[in-house]
C-alpha cells in the first residue's frame, strides 16, 4: 500500500465574499444554532452547484448528459499533469502548439491540469479575463482520451461571451470538467494524483469540490 | 436540504443549481466548533488531515442504540495507530430513510476515550451519530473533538469493503470557512 508524502490543496475558500460567474447564485454562510442557545453549533449554507472550486458533469451543457450523482468516481481522481500556461496573458487561447510539448506525459495520464496562476486574481474584474482552451486544444484531449480536465481559472473555455466549445464538446462525450481551482504553481513534484469529487447531488449539474493534488512516497 | 433551479438550458444555455445545505446534511465531517466553545472550524484545518488509512471495524450484530464498548474495540486495539482513521461499520446505513435510522448502535465513552488515548486522526461511523441519537449525552463529541479528532457521519456502503485490504479513504470538506463541518463526498480508494 502507497504512502503519502504531501498534498496540496487546490481550492479556494468559500466565504460569502466568493467571486462567482456572473449570474450564479452568491453564497451566503449563515449561523443556524449556537452552542449557547441549543448546544451545538451547526451552520446554513447557500450555494449555487459551481461556486468556489468545482466540477461539472455532462448536465451543465447537455439536457441529455450525466447528472453529477451519476459521475463515475474514477473519473474524478488520477494520474494528471500539470500544462503550464502561467505566461499566458489576458483573455488568450491555450493552443494545439502549446499542449504539443506535453503529449508523453499526457498519454501516461488520465487527467490534465491547466496552470494559469490566474486564481490569484479572484476578487478582481480581471479574474474573468483568463486564458480559456482553444477548441482544437479540446479536441486533441479527447482525441488523447482525456476525459477530466481541470483550470485554475473560473471557466476552460472564454467568459462573459455565449460560446462554450470545451463545455459542448465535452458535455457531448461525457468527460468532466473541473473549474476554478488554485494553487498549481505549489505542485512541485512529477504526477501528482488528482483527487476532485462532488458532492453526491441528486440530479444536479455540478458540484463544489475540495480539489487536492496528491504527492505519493517512492 | 433543497436543490432549486438557478439558470436552465432553455432560457440560459447553461444550468446551474441553488443548494440550501446544512453544514451536516447527508455524509458530513465534524469540526470541534460544533461542540466545544472557541473550537476549530473546519477550514482551519490543512487538506492533509482528511486523506489517509483507516482501520475497519466491523460492529455489525449490534442493536437498536446498543453501545460499542472496549470488549467490541479489543481485538482491533493494536491496530490503531497514531494519525489513522477508525472506521466503524454497524450496518445501520441500511436503515436510512426510515424510523429506525435514529436507533442506532453508538461509541460508550470507554471506546471515546481508547480512541483519544490512540490518538486517531478521524473516527466515521455509518450511521447518523457517533454518540446515541435517543439518549444524546454527546461524551463521544465531546471526548473526540476536544483532541481534534474529527469525526465522520452518515458513512454508507462500508458492507463492500473487504476488510483484507487497505484502503486509502477521502473525507475532504469543502473548504467553508469558519464553519462547524461539511458535506463530504467520501470515498475508500484502492491503490
Amino acid at each position: 500500500m502507497v504512502s503519502i508524502k504531501s498534498i496540496v490543496d487546490l481550492s479556494h475558500v468559500l466565504n460569502n465574499d466568493t467571486q462567482v460567474y456572473p449570474g450564479d447564485p452568491q453564497p451566503n454562510i449563515e449561523v443556524a444554532t449556537t452552542l449557547n442557545n441549543e448546544g451545538y453549533n451547526l451552520f446554513n449554507v447557500f450555494l449555487g452547484s459551481q461556486s468556489g472550486s468545482h466540477v461539472d458533469a455532462p448536465y451543465h451543457f447537455s439536457n441529455e448528459g450525466k447528472t453529477i450523482d451519476q459521475i463515475d468516481l474514477k473519473c474524478c481522481m488520477g494520474r494528471a499533469v500539470v500544462i503550464d500556461m502561467s505566461d499566458k496573458s489576458f483573455d488568450e487561447e491555450i493552443l494545439e502548439s502549446d499542449i504539443e510539448p506535453y503529449m508523453n506525459e499526457i498519454e501516461s495520464s488520465q487527467i490534465v491540469l491547466f496552470r494559469t496562476d490566474w486564481y490569484k486574481k479572484a476578487g478582481s474584474e480581471e479574474f474573468l479575463h483568463h486564458p480559456f482552451l482553444s477548441k482544437n486544444g479540446g479536441k486533441l484531449l479527447l482525441q488523447k482520451g482525456i476525459q477530466t480536465i481541470g483550470i485554475d481559472a473560473i471557466n476552460i473555455d472564454s467568459s462573459g461571451g455565449d460560446e462554450f466549445p470545451i463545455h459542448d464538446m465535452y458535455a457531448a462525450s461525457g468527460g468532466m470538467i473541473a473549474e476554478n481551482l488554485a494553487n498549481f504553481d505549489l505542485i512541485n513534484f512529477e504526477n501528482p494524483f488528482f483527487i476532485a469529487l462532488p458532492l453526491k447531488l441528486k440530479g444536479c449539474d455540478g458540484s463544489p469540490v475540495r480539489a487536492v493534488a496528491v504527492q505519493f512516497k517512492p | 436540504m433543497v436543490i432549486g433551479r438557478e439558470l436552465t438550458h432553455e432560457k440560459d444555455y447553461c444550468h446551474v443549481d441553488r443548494l440550501t445545505l446544512g453544514t451536516h446534511s447527508g455524509t458530513h465531517i465534524d469540526a470541534p466548533l460544533h461542540f466545544i466553545p472557541d473550537g476549530k472550524s473546519i477550514s482551519e484545518y490543512p487538506a492533509e488531515k482528511f486523506v489517509g488509512k483507516g482501520l475497519l471495524v466491523d460492529v455489525r450484530g449490534k442493536m437498536g442504540n446498543e453501545p460499542i464498548t472496549a470488549k467490541d474495540l479489543s481485538s482491533y486495539e493494536n491496530q490503531l495507530h497514531q494519525g489513522c482513521f477508525a472506521i466503524f461499520m454497524t450496518g445501520w446505513s441500511d436503515h436510512f430513510g426510515t424510523e429506525k435510522y435514529l436507533n442506532h448502535p453508538y461509541l460508550s465513552k470507554e471506546v471515546g476515550e481508547m480512541l483519544e488515548s490512540a490518538k486517531v486522526s478521524i473516527v466515521g461511523i455509518d450511521a447518523l451519530n457517533i454518540d446515541s441519537t435517543i439518549d444524546d449525552p454527546w461524551d463521544a463529541h465531546n471526548i473526540l473533538l476536544s483532541k481534534d479528532i474529527l469525526i465522520v457521519e452518515n458513512l454508507s456502503n462500508l458492507s463492500v469493503l473487504n476488510s483484507q485490504k487497505s484502503y486509502l479513504y477521502s473525507f475532504l470538506p469543502m473548504k467553508l470557512e469558519d464553519t462547524d463541518g461539511s458535506p463530504v463526498r467520501a470515498v475508500a480508494i484502492e491503490i
